[in-house]
């Protein structure tokens, strides 16, 4: 007996010490549509395609696909538009209600950072570019879209930047490291002040604008870097530079005015755009649950019928403007029918312009009004008026309100309105309905900056919360 | 590989050697108590593998060692041990067994009497599954499973289930348990591409199981190693056996009705609350109605809550056959199942057939086959949480109506999509095609000996369609079209060497070890495409744009394992028994490529000591222990892996890094297990039962270490938290009257407390379901509701400091509900007089809560136009009214945030069954060659007594996605059919 035990041992292990030698490489299954980090951006072709991916990035629906552009909008819907879905993140923000878990909050800061990071990733890749105009416009695009989402952050969950202050209100966490291991992806940033987001975000932009090549397809070019700058000039209240930049956009880019607005949202890049987030049929911020189309539109089935334009605003275009025509401005036909709705976004796969020529001229308007040059302004102001169809205003009918209205009529929609509110520190007009009196709603109030999402401020302990959450 | 596989079983082969003993011949007859001779019944020579089964008169005839020990075992029926001394005829009268105490049990990889067993395990048989209107076995075996929680989530047909064994053991990995279909783990997780999850065990046909075990404890269960911490489920099928060919015809009927409808407003009173909704907010009432597309003078009074809602049926054709000699044994089976839900669209139809066949090649050599087939179809109900869902329709105003008026078509001007129109124009199918296969052969080179080995497969192709015309909500204006076929192919061989050896009288032993390999492959094609020329064209061929969902992956896990077990007996009363497994993944981490996993156990047969023997009161007590360690690798395929992947930008192709940190430590869950269980039986096991007590330490939970969003990734999976579950199960069965009228009632009940011991961060889902340290998974965790300000109808939410606030996002968030039961179990009476059956089982759980998550849309006290729950209608009116109903006020937000206004108990009692039998008398079937006849009324989910305001308790909505902690979820989910059967089985 005890032979055969033994023998059956010997034999049985054996086999199973065979059984392992070549079972091991039955363990080694690769996945099928991933590749390894560590070769993913080890030369000029993937990094090349990194970048294509950080534009990609760009179109999430909580960044320029959907949340970065209507969030702006919803947040100072007052006589203007009507949230009537059923998104409680977007009804919060509509009725300043939000709290610290609004998905949009959180979905914007996490998409937005993670573009930061892409942005990193494909700086710190650059030594195995070896072409050198690619790495310097690969290193271009990367601090275009990095200085971007900084912005794009600190405008929505800090507290507007003053003209003339220290500005050391909290601002977002500066992240200029690319993070590739548990180790740096564990470390924890506290919030910069504003003052020092905006610095860096100038300087991603005037490195990015000597990097980037004058004309780049529709990918950033240097005077999309350019255009970006003198929006975030305007922001901080740096008319001056502002308008210089914008004009200097008008100028040089090459760029036209589309023969009507319209074409801008229905053509594919129209000789308008400075930077349009590039979507088709298969390729979009969702056709259901987001995506621009998604919440404005209302034809047959296509749309959710969320956002109604509210008769006084749409009163405010005179009759012969193309911006308050059919096109533009239309009677819903689906969902929730029968009220206006946006023309700017009807379909799912369209692209979507985030800076156009006409917001330059606008730009331009402004400074040259607030430094005193009128005609300029006027000519300015008058030139967006006419393309629609608008009759054009006198020198007298010009001034800062009327050119603040201008930017909205043409701008609406695009998100635009909060931004505008709060840098140029207008309350929000809530008129009179049934036996409520009209009244308005302080811009500077703690609930008109997003939350820092709760998640975020549960990870990252040194990150302090906006007040009011 | 396969040369590997074999070579186990060649060493087998080598180790061929004769023994030679003087034996005896000896036959006998197994009767049942009335004297009938029991066809069927296993004859074992007790510690070998020489063993028969009885013909069918209840014969049977053996060769066997001079002082053998005859084990004598069937299901149903009470094992003996009979020694043969120097007999050669023993007559056997087997007592029938309500107490299932010497039942053979199925193992991992092999069988023990249930008296042999030390570890904890529960066993159920074919009459508990068959000819239960469910469509998997899982739904029909709820209540009577101690220390097993069985949810069914919804009323969908073909819906995943939530089981749960001893607790959830993990927070992100799976928490199902690995089920094993005759010896080969099978594809068990949904692999469709919707959220709404199928489940893959519905294509086992329930009338082909022969037992179901549920493995619990570590001693049970670590042979399965790394992948047993949540319990492993063995089925077995129907084999055919030795005898007579026996040939049963069933077939069944029946209807179906939800278990509940809820109440919503109807026009009057829509109208009302919505006018003083808007009057309240100062707006014009009859303006905020046309701006929303409402007719505030409609003559209308559409009661949309219906509509979802239909009554269903059921029918059941089954056919199968069985028998075969001393040489072949077959099983042959055919069955076709037809639901149509209660859901409106809801359609489950299964084909199956299977053969089981085993033969003798020698009395040394044996091969076995089992192969089913399975066609179902599947016409589905979409997920919850899309608008397209029928229950949605209840958030419909009762003032529009079904049919446009102008046109007589069904309305498409409704404040929400009309989601009749997807049942108009569209449908959703999913197909599967399903084999589950299984080829051995055991050879026993000598005598005690038995080397086994097979090779498993189970097939599984889905093919998942849907259509939406132009004029529904996904059709849009042109129509959408989806197909997508998902192919998972699954193999296993397992390789096993089982020695067997009686010494003397008193020892026995029993040793196993074994090699196995598994590897799964999951692919996947699917084409989307918008744009048909009109409804007539379905296909995507015909779509004019394909779009993004049109894809193909692939994707795929492997498994290699060795193991090893060894029970040890002394005098039969002192039990030894211990377990290791050693595996290797390729989803482990490459620092962490193998694991080893094991258990050891111990009982004491406290009944066959001296002092016990032939105790008059006591006669059965035994005392089993057992420590072991198990795993959880459900941890998904790549995990451990840094990855980027393709992200397109329109037309250009991109790369990104994924959203998630690789780490290539990532690993198994470990979970260590104690358990002590008490086995006992008295007055001749008149009283029986069993007790478990265990604790359930996991640690290296698989947790999504949150990461700072500001870093650029969401999370990082580690292997960092732990959790404990701790539990009791009771079960007790009684024989209450066992004379010509018999009663017997079987009774569990088990309490287990989750406790998560440590977590990198808290997890929050999206509603009230979080993870906590310090809490069990799931704990609902949000702001608590105050009810309403008397003074004003403001909604009040309790602060930090417990004062109250009408401001939410002021309100403190905290614990408000725990959606964990205190205790589930079940009551199982069955009557038998003459020809009468009654079967009875109750089902109850109780002490969890449950969040209805569409309460921030349906109960809100017209915050907006969505038709509310009826109970809305108790809003705040004046100063002094004292209700828990804020203030009606439009677009306001008054009370709407998420909290716990909408958390209710969730306890129930549910008669899950009622079947009422009568076998006609054999005098009067016989005269037509009929051997029996048995025609029964049944009623599933006949009655649910619960507080539960929503539509049915035993409910965890799918569509927030699978993870762990979101249970008892409810969001506009259907409730269960409660159905009403007449059915009839003959035996020739």
């Amino acid at each position: 007996m005890k032979t055969i035990f033994s023998r059956s041992a010997t034999v049985l292990a054996l086999g199973l010490s065979l059984g392992l030698a070549s079972c091991d490489k039955q363990l080694d299954i690769d996945p099928y549509q991933s590749v390894d980090a560590a070769t993913a951006l080890n030369n000029e072709t993937n990094v090349g395609s990194a970048v294509v991916g950080m534009y990609a990035r760009l179109d999430d629906p909580n960044l320029y696909g959907t949340n970065l552009i209507l969030v702006p909008e919803l947040m100072a819907v007052n006589n203007y538009i009507r949230f009537q879905g059923s998104f409680q993140n977007y009804i919060q923000l509509a009725n300043r209600t939000t709290n610290a878990q609004n998905t949009s909050a959180e979905g914007i800061w996490r998409a937005a950072y993670q573009a930061i990071n892409q942005a990193n990733l494909i700086i710190d890749a650059l030594p195995v570019v070896s072409t050198a105009n690619l790495k310097s416009q690969y290193e271009g695009e990367a601090r275009f879209v990095r200085a971007d989402m900084h912005f794009e952050l600190v405008r929505l969950y800090a507290k507007q930047y003053q003209v003339g202050g220290g500005n050391s209100q909290l601002g977002i966490p500066i992240n200029l490291v690319p993070v590739k291991s548990v180790e740096e992806a564990s470390t924890l940033q506290p919030r910069a002040t504003v003052e020092q987001v905006y610095a860096q975000v100038i300087e991603d932009l005037t490195k990015a604008i000597a990097l980037l090549p004058k004309n780049n397809g529709t990918r950033a070019s240097s005077y999309t870097a350019k255009a970006l700058l003198a929006r975030v000039y305007l922001q901080q209240g740096n008319f001056a530079q502002a308008g210089t930049l914008a004009d200097d956009v008008i100028k040089n880019s090459g760029k036209a005015l589309s023969p009507t607005l319209q074409s801008v949202f229905t053509n594919r890049n129209s000789s308008e755009t400075l930077l349009e987030i590039q979507q088709n049929d298969q390729n979009n911020a969702g056709t259901s649950n987001s995506g621009l189309a998604t919440h404005f539109a209302s034809i047959g089935q296509l749309g959710r019928g969320d956002i109604q334009v509210l008769p006084a605003f749409a009163a405010q275009y005179e009759p012969t403007d193309a911006r308050g025509e059919a096109a533009l401005l239309y009677v819903g036909t689906g969902t929730r029918a029968g009220v206006l709705r946006s023309g700017k976004w009807t379909t799912y796969g369209q692209n979507i312009p985030v800076i156009r020529l006409a917001e330059m001229y606008l730009i331009r308007a402004e400074a040259a009004f607030r430094a005193g040059d009128t005609p300029a302004a006027l000519a300015d102001i008058n030139r967006i008026r006419t393309r629609s169809g608008a009759t054009p205003l006198i020198a007298t009918q010009l001034s800062l309100a009327t050119i603040l209205r201008e930017r909205q009529l043409e701008l609406a929609f695009e998100g635009f309105r909060i931004h505008d509110l709060k840098r140029t520190g207008t309350d929000i007009f809530i008129p009179a309905t049934g036996s409520n009196p009209a009244t308005t709603f302080p811009i500077t109030s703690d609930r008109l900056v997003l939350p820092i999402p709760f998640r975020e401020t549960n990870v990252n302990t040194t990150l302090v919360q906006n007040p009011g959450y | 590989m396969k040369q590997n596989f074999l070579i186990p079983l060649a060493c087998g082969l080598a180790l061929a050697s004769t023994a030679s003993a003087q034996t005896r011949a000896v036959s006998g007859r197994v009767t049942d108590a009335g004297g009938t001779g029991l066809p069927g019944v296993t004859v074992l020579e007790r510690g070998t593998t020489n063993g028969t089964s009885t013909d069918a008169n209840g014969g049977f005839s053996l060769t066997v060692q001079p002082g053998a020990t005859l084990v004598i075992s069937s299901i149903g029926f009470e094992t003996q041990n009979v020694t043969v001394a120097d007999r050669t005829s023993v007559p056997v009268t087997l007592k029938s067994s309500a107490t299932e105490l010497g039942e053979a049990v199925v193992v991992g990889y092999g069988t023990q009497t249930k008296a042999d067993v030390t570890g904890s395990v529960t066993q159920l048989s074919s009459k508990d599954v068959q000819n239960v209107p469910t469509v998997s076995f899982e739904q029909a075996i709820q209540g009577r499973t101690p220390g097993v929680q069985i949810n069914q989530t919804s009323g969908k047909l073909g819906a995943g289930v939530q089981i749960r064994v001893r607790g959830s053991s993990s927070v992100t990995a799976s928490n199902q348990p690995l089920y094993v279909i005759d010896g080969i783990p099978v594809t068990s997780q949904d692999v469709g591409s919707d959220t709404e999850p199928l489940n893959p065990l519905a294509d086992l046909n329930p009338n082909d199981i022969e037992s179901i075990t549920i493995l619990k404890d570590a001693a049970s269960s670590a042979i399965y190693g790394s992948r047993a911490s949540n319990g492993v489920v063995l089925v077995t099928t129907k084999q055919g056996r030795q005898g007579q060919t026996k040939v049963n015809v069933g077939y069944y009927i029946g209807t179906s009705e939800t278990t509940k409808r809820r109440k919503f407003l109807n026009a009057a009173q829509y109208k009302e609350l919505f006018t003083e909704a808007a009057t309240n907010e100062g707006y014009d009432p009859r303006e905020e109605f046309e701006g929303n597309g409402l007719d505030y003078d409609s003559p209308y009074d559409q009661k949309w809550s219906d509509e979802p809602f239909r009554k269903g049926k059921v029918t059941q054709y089954d056919l199968n056959v069985s028998g075969g000699d001393a040489k072949t044994r077959f099983y042959l089976s055919t069955t076709y199942n037809d639901q149509t839900g209660i859901i409106i669209g809801n359609r489950y139809r299964r084909g199956s057939a299977r053969i089981n066949l085993d033969h003798s090649i020698s009395d040394k050599i044996k091969v076995g086959f089992n192969l089913s087939l399975t066609r179902s179809v599947n016409d589905r109900t979409p997920n919850d949480n899309a608008f397209s869902n029928p229950v949605q329709l209840n958030a419909l105003p009762p003032i529009q109506p079904k049919y446009d008026p102008a046109t007589g078509e069904l309305n498409r001007n409704t404040l929400y999509y009309n989601n009749l129109l997807d049942l108009d124009k569209g449908s959703n199918r999913a197909g599967t095609y399903r084999s589950f296969s299984n080829v051995n052969l055991s050879y026993q080179p000598i005598k005690n000996l038995t080397l086994r080995t097979e090779a498993g497969a189970d097939f599984l192709n889905l093919n998942e369609d849907i259509y939406r015309a132009a004029g529904t909500q996904d059709g849009g204006n042109s129509g959408y079209g989806y197909s997508n076929q998902v192919q998972v192919i699954n193999y296993t061989t397992n390789n096993t060497a089982t020695y067997l050896k009686t010494i003397g009288e008193d020892h026995s032993i029993e040793a196993l070890a074994g090699f196995s390999f598994q590897r799964s492959d999951n692919q996947t094609t699917s084409a989307e495409g918008r744009g048909f020329p009109n409804a007539e064209f379905t296909r995507v061929a015909s779509a004019a744009i394909k779009t993004a969902g049109s894809g193909s992956t692939r994707s795929g896990f492997s498994f290699v394992s060795y193991f090893g077990r060894v029970n040890y007996a002394f005098q039969g009363k002192y039990l030894v028994s211990g377990s290791v497994r050693r595996d290797g993944s390729s989803r482990f981490g490459s620092n962490n490529r193998y694991g080893t996993f094991g258990a050891g156990s111990i009982g004491w047969l406290i009944s066959e000591e001296g002092f016990l023997k032939d105790n008059s009161i006591l006669n059965y007590l035994k005392l089993r222990a057992s420590y072991g360690l198990t795993g959880n690798a459900e941890i998904g395929n790549f995990a451990s892996r840094n990855l980027y992947g393709a992200l397109p930008y329109a037309d250009q192709a991109g790369i990104v890094p994924s959203t998630t940190v690789g780490n290539p430590s990532l690993t198994w869950e470990s979970t260590a297990q104690t358990d002590i269980g008490l086995e006992f039986g008295f007055f001749d096991n008149r009283i029986s039962g069993e007790v478990d007590v265990y604790e359930k330490k996991t640690r290296d939970l698989l947790l999504s270490r949150p990461l700072a969003y500001s870093n650029g990734y969401t999370s990082v999976t580690e292997n960092v938290g732990s959790l404990r579950n701790r539990g009791l199960e009771i079960s007790v069965n009684t024989r209450n009257f066992d004379g010509p009228f018999k009663w017997t009632t079987n009774f569990n009940i088990s309490f287990n407390r989750n406790k998560i011991t440590s977590l990198a961060a808290p997890i929050q889902s999206g509603y009230l379901g979080s993870v906590r340290e310090g809490q069990p998974i799931g704990i609902f965790y949000g702001r608590k509701y105050a009810g309403v300000n008397p003074e004003n109808g403001d909604a009040l939410y309790y602060t930090a400091d417990g004062s109250t606030t009408n401001v939410s996002s002021q309100a403190a968030l905290q614990i408000v509900g725990n959606p964990n039961p205190d205790f589930t179990g079940g009551i199982t009476n069955n009557l038998s007089f003459k020809g009468f059956d009654l079967s009875a089982l109750g089902q109850f759980v109780y002490g969890n809560d449950i969040y209805n998550a569409a309460g921030v849309y349906q109960a809100v006290n017209g915050d907006y136009f969505d038709n509310q729950t009826i109970d809305q209608l108790k809003r705040w009116q004046k100063p002094g009214d004292m209700t828990n109903v804020p203030q009606a006020r439009l677009y306001a937000g008054n009370g709407t945030v998420q909290s716990s206004r909408w958390v209710t108990g969730g306890s129930f009692f549910r008669v899950k069954n009622v079947t009422l039998g009568y076998n006609i008398p054999s005098a009067i079937v016989k005269k037509g060659r009929i051997q029996s006849a048995r025609i029964y009324v049944s009623a599933q989910n006949l009655a649910t007594i619960t507080n539960y305001d929503g539509y049915d308790p035993e409910v965890n909505t799918a569509a927030f996605g699978a993870a762990n902690y979101l249970i008892g979820h409810d969001f506009y989910t259907p409730p269960l059919a409660k159905t009403y059967l007449v059915g009839i089985n003959v035996g020739f």
